[in-house]
């Protein structure tokens, strides 16, 4: 059997939409014709409002003694405004006017707008509206008699009381209360419904603005069955404080209902009715907590010793922690300092412990502070003083107490950091800083700054120097601050990496210390902004190479210089610095010494201008070979030939004493081809000395001859004056072998950037041009 | 004597009416607007000897037409700001900006007279 589609009634369905149209339609006409009709009648009412305001104003400030065309006005306007009151809307519009009117009108134009009111008998409207069976007109109708004050409507009006409907029963308890003074009695009495907490207070507040009220000793309806009367009049019994119902008041303890037992503890405790303390504790067993809490405050404020026995009972049987508190609290109230806190308290603590406290905190604070303290004590009087002794309270002046808080904690904070890097001092292996030049004064701080910044194995970052800086800082503010002694690291701490550096001038780390630790905190302050100063510029010092000016001195200006250059603290700041300097100046010296003494007899050679000639280059190579194993000295030893100079002639001929029989014939081997590969260079350097030797004779004689004909084009960085730059020209070939031998030295630390561009027959031509200079 | 003139802005018309009505009556030319745009284009043809102002108006508030006559026009024209109960607040800023007296509603149109009356011997 096929299912066939089920049939569709169209003919039932173009009904039901044919219907739902109308309806929508209908609806939608309703809804418009009902708009049209209230905003027209609004306008109605806004036009007609406008007519008759002008005219109630007449009405409300028409004077008695008016002149005759006003009073001629005044009636005329009266029977005007009777016509008019004839047509419904015309009233409902004029009493809608005076109600609006009398809500922004007061004193006597108010009374009057009442008056008129009832003139014109609009309050009949208002009775009318009482007769509906309609709630919304029927309160309505009580609202406008009540606004307008229609006395005669408190007998219409009290009737509605107790009626079913309650907005109309709430109306009407406003109104009957608000007509008549005596209409809060009447309500009082009458009333069988509850009153809400709400309707409780604008009863009250119609209440509050009566003039000339004289309430009623609302004890009398303390004994009503209605609970919510019993409540409104305990609450209108406090309002008034009427204190009368005493008597009544202990009663109603005994309630069942909390609400009207807590009223009545309120009305007790405020009015203080001393006689209720009986029956307060009598009920406080078969109270809630809340009333219990209240109870209790009513006896502390009430109570006397005699009921601390009670309260006692309280405390030890109530197993409640909010009443156990408060009986304590009630206790404390009564007699106050019965119970102090016990909980978390250290018995160990009086007033002797203080006497204690303060002599170590007066050892520990600065000697400033102390003397402040003291210059204070000096101000107290005897007397005075043994009072302030005894407590904290008042040995922790206000005045100084954040002070010497501040204080404890700062020394506490400085001491910790200091012990951190003393630790962290002892810990690290200290450099010999004697070698470290203290040339002048003003350089004493740098000088030391530099040698701290040498202390630590390896190159230091900008980061040690300025912990380092920052230590020294705090050591100088502390010893400023307690002046403390024996702050500086000890000295004598020894380090291996940096022994080779070159003492240039007798002095120590320890006097710079000592000096430092001298300076105040201004200098100290200098010195750091001086640091960093130092360390942004430092690149840009180095690049200033000035080994082309060391070269051409004589001796004793070249010392000098090389001090100017110790001097110069861009030099002195790191590790990298100091071995660039030294480097530099033990290069310029050409000597012939070996550069793998120990530091010490570095620095008796620099020390001792004569010494200066026997000064020995530094190959680079000779730290390489100090880690490196037998295999790498050998591949060196390739690299040296390749690279080498007089340094690393001097440098292999130590290597001949090697303990390594194949580096040590290697290195002849080697020593054999440099010498033979410097041999034209040295060869042209005496050349040089010779003729620098007669030159000295006669300061005016030039050696332009020897100039070289090769193009040398040195793009140095230093700037010198046009007098520098020709004596430069006088030794050229000079600074070229010189900057041959530096060069390497700067490729190799990448600090100096030189450049040098020189022709591959610049050597064979400068011996060319020497030969024809001598044979001419 | 010449009538003083009074500006009366206030955005009740019906209280606006009555107020007119009794100031009128009370010797003054009164010129009535109904909200603060009103108040400014009449100030700006016109130079009223007190102004009586409600401080809540459409478009153009009592204070800031206090602060408008006191800044922008310049002037010492008294003011008398009508407010309404619990608006301390705007009495004080009003107060503040330069009005002369206030007056709270419901108003009394009577006391109105006399403190614009008052404030007209101060000047």
């Amino acid at each position: 059997m096929l299912i066939g589609a089920p049939k569709i009634p169209t003919d039932l369905l173009w009904d039901l939409t044919i219907v739902f149209s109308g309806l929508g339609f209908l609806l939608f006409v309703f809804v418009f014709i009902f708009r049209n009709r209230l905003s027209n009648k609004a306008l109605k009412v806004a036009s007609q409002k406008k007519i008759l305001a002008p005219m109630i104003s007449n009405f409300l400030f028409y004077e008695t003694d008016a002149t005759k065309g006003e009073n001629y006005e005044y009636i005329n306007l009266k029977v005007e405004i009777r016509e008019l009151l004839k047509i419904p809307f015309n009233r409902m519009v004029l009493t809608e006017i005076l109600l609006d009117l009398q809500k922004d009108l007061s004193g006597d134009s108010r009374t009057r707008i009442f008056k008129l009111y009832q003139d014109l008998e609009l309050h009949l409207d208002a009775f009318k509206k009482l007769r509906s069976w309609r709630w919304e007109l029927v309160s309505k109708g009580i609202l406008e008699l009540t606004q307008m004050k229609v006395l005669a409507a408190y007998g219409f009006i009290k009737k509605f009381i107790n009626d079913k409907r309650g907005v109309v029963r709430k109306q009407a308890q406003i109104a009957t209360v608000t007509l008549k003074h005596e209409g809060i009695s009447y309500f009082l009495d009458t009333t069988r419904y509850g009153i809400s907490e709400w309707q409780q207070l604008k009863l009250l507040d119609v209440l509050k603005n009566f003039d000339d009220f004289t309430p009623p000793r609302f004890k009398a309806w303390l004994t009503s069955a209605n609970r919510d009367v019993v409540l409104f009049a305990l609450r209108l019994i406090k309002h008034y404080n009427q204190t009368d119902a005493n008597k009544a008041l202990i009663e109603l303890l005994k309630h069942k209902n909390d609400q009207i037992k807590s009223e009545a503890i309120q009305c007790i405790k405020d009015f203080g009715v001393f006689e209720a303390l009986n029956m307060l504790k009598s009920v406080f067993g078969k109270c809630n907590v809340d009333i219990k809490l209240q109870i209790l405050d009513a006896i502390s404020s009430l109570g006397k010793e005699e009921d601390l026995e009670f309260l006692e009972s309280i405390k030890r049987r109530e197993s409640n922690f909010l009443v156990k508190s408060k009986a304590i609290s009630s206790i404390n109230v009564i007699k106050p300092d019965t119970y102090v806190p016990t909980e978390g308290i250290d018995n160990d603590f009086t007033t002797n412990n203080f006497e204690n406290y303060k002599q170590e905190s007066s050892a520990q604070l600065p000697e400033t502070m102390r003397n402040k303290e003291l210059q204070q004590e000096d101000r107290i009087p005897v007397s005075e003083k043994n009072e302030n002794s005894s407590s904290i309270q008042d040995y922790l002046n206000p005045e100084f107490e954040d002070e010497i808080i501040f204080d404890l904690c700062f020394m506490e904070e400085l001491e910790d950091i200091l012990s951190d890097y003393k630790q962290e001092d002892q810990e690290a292996e200290y450099l010999p800083l004697d070698f470290l030049p203290v040339v002048s004064e003003e350089y004493e701080l740098k000088a030391a700054k530099a040698s701290n910044s040498n202390k630590n194995s390896g190159i230091k970052s900008n980061e040690k120097l300025e912990e380092e800086s920052f230590r020294v800082e705090l050591e100088a503010i502390l010893a400023n601050i307690r002046s403390h002694e024996d702050i500086i690291p000890d000295e004598d701490k020894e380090d291996t990496e940096l022994e080779f550096l070159p003492i240039v001038v007798g002095t120590d780390m320890e006097e710079n210390m000592e000096e430092m630790s001298e300076l105040h905190e201004e200098d100290i302050l200098s010195l750091e902004v001086f640091s960093e100063e130092v360390v942004i510029d430092n690149k840009a010092s180095l690049l200033h190479n000035k080994s082309h000016e060391v070269e051409l001195l004589p001796k004793e200006e070249m010392d000098n210089s090389e001090i100017s250059d110790q001097k110069s603290p861009d030099r002195m700041t790191t590790k990298t610095d100091a071995e660039d300097f030294d480097s530099s100046t033990c290069s310029n010296s050409n000597n012939d010494a070996q550069y793998n003494d120990d530091a010490a007899d570095s620095c008796a050679d620099v020390e001792h201008p004569d010494n200066i000639t026997e000064f020995k280059g530094f190959s680079i190579f000779q730290e390489l070979f100090r880690t490196c194993d037998s295999e790498s000295k050998l591949i060196l030893l390739d690299e040296i030939l390749a690279v080498g100079d007089e340094k690393e002639v001097h440098f292999l001929k130590t290597l001949l004493n090697e303990p390594d029989k194949k580096v040590r014939t290697k290195a002849e081997i080697i020593l054999n081809e440099l010498q033979a590969h410097l041999a034209p260079e040295i060869e042209v350097r005496e050349t040089l000395d010779h003729i620098q030797t007669k030159e000295s004779g006669d300061e005016n004689c030039r050696l332009d001859e020897v100039k070289p004909t090769a193009s040398i084009e040195i793009n140095s960085i230093s700037k010198s004056t046009p007098e520098e730059e020709e004596n430069s020209l006088k030794s050229l070939e000079f600074c070229f072998l010189h900057d041959l031998e530096s060069d390497d030295k700067s490729n190799r630390n990448n600090l100096l950037q030189v450049d040098f561009e020189l022709e591959e027959t610049s050597i064979e031509e400068i011996e060319d041009n020497l030969k024809i200079n001598k044979n001419k | 004597m010449a009538k003083k003139n009074l500006l009366l802005a206030e955005d009740d018309e019906l209280l606006a009416s009555l107020l007119d009505y009794r100031l009128q009556k009370g010797g003054y030319n009164v010129h009535l607007s109904i909200d603060g745009r009103d108040v400014k284009e009449y100030l700006k043809t016109a130079t009223p000897d007190i102004i009586v102002s409600d401080i809540m108006m459409p478009y153009f508030s009592g204070i800031e037409l206090i602060d408008y006559v006191r800044n922008e026009l310049d002037s010492k024209i008294p003011i008398i700001i009508i407010s309404s109960a619990g608006n301390e607040e705007n009495v004080l800023s009003a107060f503040e900006l330069g009005a002369n007296d206030f007056i709270s509603k419901p108003v009394s149109p009577s006391e109105l007279l006399v403190r614009v009356g008052k404030e007209l011997i101060k000047q």
